[in-house]
Formats: structure tokens, C-alpha cells, sequence
């Protein structure tokens, strides 16, 4: 190791227990490297309006972290910069990590500018301004904020045309307009706050490809998984009569996610064979199909139970999944993984060693597949184990706070 | 010391009312908590766990079309004299509905965290959805004006978007 580092980590919308994976994300990096023996300290926002916990109380995080009273209704891109400025300066770091921003990051990174940063992106919020998906019309949207913005603006504008004038659109519509993202000006702060920061990390080689020549340096760094939580249970041989469990993991509900190409697909399978069910963390049984069973909402140590007990796991989704941590999550339980080749997904998925990839959308190849391995027990029980052997390797924290995490911000800070 | 002893909250629709119940008992250990839920919405076991009752409804919606339904739901809500009353969305429906309740405290507990205080008396209700309506219409066109007429000048840029409409001005 080299020297020890201050590390400032900054994010916007931290909460614990977290609500999303990029707080998990947050988390977990801070927490490696602590143990890698450095000194952190995460700063975030704790707004008095929240009910969530008020954000996060620092006694139930394993580093230090201070909690800095706002409000969010009242939040605007200068008042944030002002708040990280004010808490960060004294604590003197070598280096900041900055965490979720959104729409506002540009503000806090050009109020910080004293310090290296490194700024991590986790969707494609640096890219799309609509709603951070980089998706469009069924397929990947050819923009991008940094090269098109006039087009990125009028199409962000046209994605909230129902929801602003009722007054009450969602987060990321109120963030929008604070932040004055649409205004001209955003796009010179956008861009000069992207070349400020030492390091750009992002999730897929997507965001990478299209951030090139803006940032110094732009670096494909995945989330990883915490392997110990799954346990490790081989695939057992299904009695003659039971039916094997295809679970759709993640918002079901959530159009991108894919939920209607698996239905498709399972109709279609369910031509010729019945020997299976298709699991879904959704509340309402939308398509009341015999193979088709919503399970409702479960929370995380549910999940992992359902991951236990399913045969084959489907991320079926259609739009370029930034990391794609469900399928990393099948892996660590033993699954093998069919998945759309998309995104973060494609270098998750080892073709014929832990899954198949097949191409979005294409009910047909997903068939095609999920027949195979039903019909493949033994080959499903060596896909999953694979898996759970790769996911040990290469995707665990430690394993990713080694080898990608503590090389670059040691560099950075020297 | 909590001074709610009861509190109601109303399931419409969407995910995280296990959450919010979790944080409702967290902040207000005392008090008694109902959940008032459309029919077909069966609560799972974690949100019948942390619920002390549960109000069904025959109903999903209230239209205004159909005052009937909404008064039926109302005169049971302001039965339960609740202290709080949680609504999952701030919508101009479930606002009218929050303010009816006759709760001291009537909330907005959003998907994103937020608590949006609402409205106790009707016309106060009425006031405030007008308001914001104005406000968001008058907020979409300041935008949509700067938007469609103050570019971000950039040589060479495709304008993809504009192929029916008058042509901007280029600069």
C-alpha cells in the first residue's frame, strides 16, 4: 500500500439501510478502503423532510460519516455546493470520491476544485438528461448531453411534459429544474465539471465510449457482491412432478426490465412444455398464466431465498443495463444466468461457462435457451457452480477494491 | 413521549408501504396503526405484520363521477379519528381525500422519502392543487421557452427533433 489517504466521500442522496445499489455501491468502496487502511469520512445530505430514517444515522455505518442538515425542497445547485464545501474544507482530504449527484454534481465539483476528485457515475446521468437511461424508442439512444445538448435538452423537456405542470413532478423532475440542467449555461458547467475531475468511473464500456475525450481519465469499474450473504446451495434434481422455477429478479414492473419478453417467451414455451414456472417479485398477477407467479415485494434476505430455491435465473432487460448487479447476485447464489446482451450484462454473462447471452428482445433466442437448460439439469448444476466459483473471484468488494479501486486513487493522490 | 395514538395509512398503489409502516412504528411506537387498502391488494406478511388493522375497500379509484364511493370512504377514514394520515402520493385525488380525513396531521409520505405536509381543510386542499398547477404550467413554459429559444450554441449539432415544426433560428 502506499501512503495512507484522506479520502472524502460525497453523495447526494445517501441513505442507510440503502434504497438503492448505488448506496450499497458507496458503501462497500468506502468500507474497502478503509480496511485497505486508508482514512475516509462520507459527507452526506440528511434533509430534514425525509421519513426514511432521516437519510442515515452514522452509528450504524462501520466508517466515519457526518450528516449535514438540509432540506431537500429547499435544495438549488449553489446552496449544495456551499453545504459540501463547508463540511469537507476542514476535514482537509487528499481526495474526494463523489458519489450520487445527479443533476446538481456539476455545482459541488467546480466548488471543490481544490481537491482531485473522482466522480462516479452509475446510470448514464452524465450522458441523458431525460432520465438517466440512454434509452429511447426501444433501442440506445444515439445522444448524448456532452455532444448534443440542444436535441438532449428538448428531449428531456418533452419526457416531463406530463409531469411538471401538475406541479408535482417526480424527484428527478424537481431536480431537473432546480438544477437548472435546461438552461444554457448547465451544458459549460456540465463539461468543465467533467474535465475538472482527475477520474471519471462508470459501470460499462458504453458510458466509457461515449465520455472519451471529455474526462482526463474514464475508467470501467463494476459494483461487486457481497459473495458471503448467498449461501451456496448446488442445484437439487426436481422431483418428477415439480416444476422448475425461472425467476425474473428485480422491478418486474419496470418496462425496461423486460418482463413482457420473458412472458412471450414463457407462452411460447409453454406450447410445448409445462414443466415450468416463472417467478417474479411483483404484486399483482397481471397475466394470470398458470406457468406465472408473482410473489410480491420481498426485501433483500428474501430475495437471496428465492435465488436459493430457483433453477435458472432470466435478466431479460431491454435497455443497456449500466452494471447489471442481479446477474452478478445469480452468480454468487450458484444460477446459471440467461441474459439480454446488454450494458454492464454482457461482461457479467461467460457465454456457455455461466449462462448465454441472447439478443434483446429476441423472444425467440431467450426460448431457445431456457429450453436447453431445462431439458440440462446436470449443465445447470455446472453453470451455477462456475458461476458461484467466478462471482468468488472476481466480482467480491475486496476483490474489486484491489484491484481497480486502490491502483487508481492511489495514483491520483500521489 | 409520541402524542399520536392513532395513525392510518392509505394504500393506493405502487411498492414501498412495507417501508413506510416500518418507519411510521419507528417514530410513533405507541400508536395504532391501520392501513386502509383497496380489496384486491392482499398485504404480504411483513406489511400484515407491522399493521395493527385493515380497512378494505371494494374500490380502487374514486372517481368524481361517482361522489357515492368517495363519501363511503371518508365516513369510515373520519371514524377512525387519526392523528396522522399517511397518503403515498401527493396527487390532487389523494390530497382531497388526506384533507377530508378530519386527521390532525395529514402527510405526504413520497416514494423518494420526502414528507410533503397537506392540506387539513378542504378549501385549504383545493387552494393548494390549484397553486401548484399554476405554478407547474407557468415552470413548463418558462422552460419550454428557454429550451426552444435560448440554444446552446453548437457548430454543426444534427437538430434531430425538429422535422415537422418551424425551423429554429440557428445562431
Amino acid at each position: 500500500m502506499g501512503r495512507k489517504m484522506r479520502i472524502a466521500f460525497a453523495d447526494l442522496s445517501f441513505s442507510w439501510p440503502p434504497q438503492g445499489g448505488a448506496q450499497v455501491n458507496v458503501y462497500n468502496t468506502a468500507l474497502g478502503l478503509q480496511e485497505a487502511g486508508h482514512e475516509v469520512h462520507l459527507f452526506a445530505p440528511a434533509y430534514d423532510d425525509f421519513w426514511w430514517h432521516e437519510s442515515f444515522d452514522p452509528a450504524a455505518l462501520a466508517f466515519p460519516a457526518t450528516p449535514m442538515p438540509a432540506t431537500w425542497a429547499r435544495l438549488t445547485g449553489t446552496k449544495l455546493a456551499d453545504l459540501f464545501v463547508r463540511y469537507i474544507r476542514p476535514w482537509r482530504p487528499d481526495l474526494v470520491y463523489f458519489g450520487l449527484g445527479h443533476y446538481f454534481k456539476p455545482y459541488v465539483i467546480e466548488a471543490l476544485a481544490e481537491y482531485p476528485i473522482v466522480s462516479r457515475y452509475y446510470m448514464y446521468e452524465n450522458l441523458c438528461l431525460r432520465g438517466f437511461t440512454l434509452f429511447k424508442e426501444d433501442q440506445t439512444c444515439p445522444n448524448d448531453f456532452p455532444r448534443t445538448p440542444n436535441v438532449c435538452r428538448r428531449c428531456a423537456l418533452m419526457g416531463w411534459r406530463d409531469k411538471i405542470p401538475t406541479g408535482e413532478p417526480d424527484p428527478f423532475g424537481y431536480e431537473l429544474l432546480r438544477s437548472r440542467a435546461l438552461a444554457p449555461a448547465y451544458h459549460g458547467l456540465f463539461l468543465r465539471a467533467l474535465a475538472q475531475c482527475r477520474a471519471v468511473v462508470v459501470n460499462n464500456a458504453l458510458a466509457k465510449e461515449r465520455l472519451e475525450g471529455y474526462c482526463q481519465e474514464t475508467h470501467v469499474i463494476p459494483g461487486g457482491v457481497s459473495v458471503e450473504q448467498f449461501e451456496h446451495e448446488p442445484l437439487r434434481d426436481r422431483e418428477e412432478r415439480e416444476r422448475a422455477a425461472i425467476f425474473m429478479p428485480g422491478r418486474a414492473s419496470d418496462p425496461l426490465k423486460g418482463l413482457d419478453i420473458l412472458a412471450r417467451t414463457a407462452e411460447a414455451l409453454a406450447e410445448w412444455r409445462s414443466d415450468f414456472e416463472v417467478w417474479v417479485t411483483e404484486t399483482e398477477d397481471r397475466l394470470e398464466q398458470p406457468w406465472y407467479k408473482p410473489l410480491g415485494w420481498r426485501d433483500r434476505r428474501g430475495v437471496r431465498d428465492l435465488y436459493r430455491q430457483a433453477d435458472i435465473v432470466v435478466v431479460p432487460s431491454v435497455w443497456d443495463e449500466p452494471y447489471g448487479l442481479v446477474g452478478v447476485e445469480a452468480m454468487a447464489a450458484g444460477r446459471p444466468l440467461v441474459a439480454s446482451r446488454v450494458g454492464g450484462l454482457q461482461a457479467i454473462v461467460r457465454e456457455g461457462e455461466t449462462g448465454y447471452l441472447f439478443h434483446r428482445e429476441s423472444s425467440a433466442s431467450l426460448a431457445f435457451y431456457l429450453n436447453h437448460l431445462l431439458d440440462r439439469p446436470e449443465l445447470r448444476a455446472r453453470m451455477g457452480a462456475r458461476g458461484r466459483e467466478i462471482a468468488e473471484q472476481e466480482h467480491t468488494w475486496r476483490r474489486i477494491i484491489e484491484r481497480d479501486y486502490l491502483p487508481l486513487l492511489e495514483r491520483i493522490a500521489a | 413521549m409520541s402524542e399520536v395514538k392513532k395513525a392510518g395509512v392509505f394504500y393506493s398503489d405502487g411498492s414501498g408501504l412495507a417501508a413506510r409502516l416500518q418507519e411510521l412504528r419507528r417514530r410513533h411506537p405507541e400508536a395504532h396503526v391501520t392501513v386502509i387498502t383497496p380489496q384486491h391488494h392482499s398485504l404480504n406478511e411483513l406489511e400484515a405484520s407491522l399493521a395493527d388493522a385493515v380497512l378494505e375497500q371494494p374500490h380502487a379509484h374514486y372517481p368524481i363521477r361517482e361522489p357515492g364511493r368517495l363519501r363511503d370512504l371518508v365516513r369510515q377514514i373520519r371514524a377512525e379519528r387519526f392523528d396522522v394520515f399517511v397518503t403515498m402520493y401527493p396527487s390532487p385525488r389523494l390530497r382531497l381525500i388526506a384533507s377530508m380525513s378530519g386527521a390532525r396531521r395529514p402527510q405526504c409520505w413520497t416514494y423518494e422519502s420526502r414528507i410533503i405536509p397537506l392540506a387539513r381543510t378542504l378549501p385549504g386542499a383545493v387552494l393548494a392543487i390549484a397553486g401548484r398547477a399554476l405554478k407547474g404550467r407557468l415552470s413548463y413554459l418558462y422552460w419550454w421557452c428557454r429550451v426552444r429559444f435560448h440554444r446552446v450554441p453548437m457548430p454543426g449539432e444534427v437538430d434531430k427533433l425538429d422535422r415537422t415544426g418551424p425551423r429554429l433560428p440557428r445562431r
